[in-house]
């Protein structure tokens, strides 16, 4: 049981991603919180049917308020908190002279204020427990940019400037901030485009398929061990190479 | 109410815990900076512990008056102005600021 003993939250733990996560982290034997607009139960009812330990909280990672009153519920509960995954995220995809106010502010607010918003609620109890390990969902575009994702790819840039920064500040406290930047994956939120690209994504991803949700939970288990335990301040691909197809 | 001898005794109890040095190191002229390499991560983390320790709430700028530290007319050169010096006095009159 790699995560035995050890208390996550997961935010955007409803579904997708998030939701492979936290039944990933249960399985290893972790208490998980998880955290989401719209109560997460299914995610609970699928942790507590296999006998693990798991509760539902609803959070809008907008709110620093509402954050910090999330954390506080799961260290009343469970006394700690040792993982954070800050995964919740949004997409509104437009050509920027399209996109409107709103639709950037909306993806930059929950994207990345999420991410400050936890992080700033948890790194006091971790600091307590003299561990910890905080993993933030970034993505490919976050590295390279995409076209009609200038507010999805600002908001993940973001997310790993703060991980370095982050990194930096906490890594004497044995707490590490790490991030994972996946390519493309099979999720509701990415449905739409995978329909765009068709049969093509064989081409353009050289191991020729998306990503499976937990594809992502594998590499953020490892993230959350003690096996990743002198990793800190990285931005970790995740694309099925992607990122390094070159084709002449 | 705790005497001084048990308020140095939890209040040393946190440093050793948030810096990691040993107990003897910890004396009532240590600095936290100089004689126990605090940096400021472990600022905040002191306030923590001493405010669970004691159950009580301390006002970050009461440790680390950043207000007075990143102000051009309170510190030149790296060394507080004699203004830095008389306000620094005013909002910590408990610290023994003879050195400075």
């Amino acid at each position: 049981m790699r995560l035995a003993d050890r208390v996550a939250i997961v935010t955007g733990g409803a579904r997708g991603i998030g939701q492979a996560i936290a039944l990933t982290f249960a399985a290893e034997g972790a208490k998980v919180a998880a955290v989401d607009v719209a109560e997460p139960t299914e995610t609970v009812e699928k942790i507590t049917a296999a006998g693990g330990t798991a509760m539902a909280l609803v959070a809008d990672v907008r709110s620093n308020e509402a954050a910090h009153q999330a954390v506080d519920a799961v260290i009343e509960a469970w006394g700690q908190v040792d993982v954070l995954v800050n995964n919740a995220g949004v997409i509104r995809d437009k050509l920027l002279l399209a996109m409107s106010p709103e639709e950037w502010e909306t993806v930059l607010r929950i994207n990345l204020d999420g991410v400050y918003n936890f992080c700033h609620a948890v790194v006091r109890h971790m600091l307590g427990r003299k561990q910890g390990s905080i993993i933030s969902m970034s993505s490919y575009s976050g590295q390279h940019g995409a076209r009609g994702q200038c507010n999805y790819a600002a908001s993940k840039g973001g997310i790993n400037a703060l991980t370095k920064s982050l990194a930096s500040e906490v890594g004497r406290k044995n707490i590490r901030v790490n991030a994972i930047a996946p390519g493309m994956v099979e999720t509701t939120m990415s449905e739409t485009v995978r329909g765009f690209i068709g049969e093509n994504l064989k081409k353009i991803i050289p191991m020729a398929r998306a990503g499976q949700p937990e594809d992502i939970a594998n590499l953020a288990l490892f993230l959350a061990s003690d096996e990743s335990e002198y990793i800190t301040g990285q931005v970790i691909t995740i694309d099925g190479g992607l990122s390094v197809n070159v084709a002449w | 109410m705790a005497n001084e001898e048990e308020v140095f005794s939890k209040v040393q109890v946190c440093l050793v815990d948030a810096l990691g040095v040993e107990e003897d190191e910890v004396t009532p002229d240590a600095t936290l900076a100089g004689d126990l390499g605090a940096e400021s991560i472990d600022y905040l983390d002191i306030i923590f512990r001493i405010e669970k320790a004691f159950g009580i709430k301390i006002d970050r700028t009461e440790m680390f008056p950043e207000d007075i530290f990143s102000n051009p007319d309170y510190v030149a050169d790296g060394r507080l102005t004699p203004e830095g010096l008389a306000l620094l006095k005013e909002r910590m009159p408990f610290a023994d600021l003879r050195r400075f």
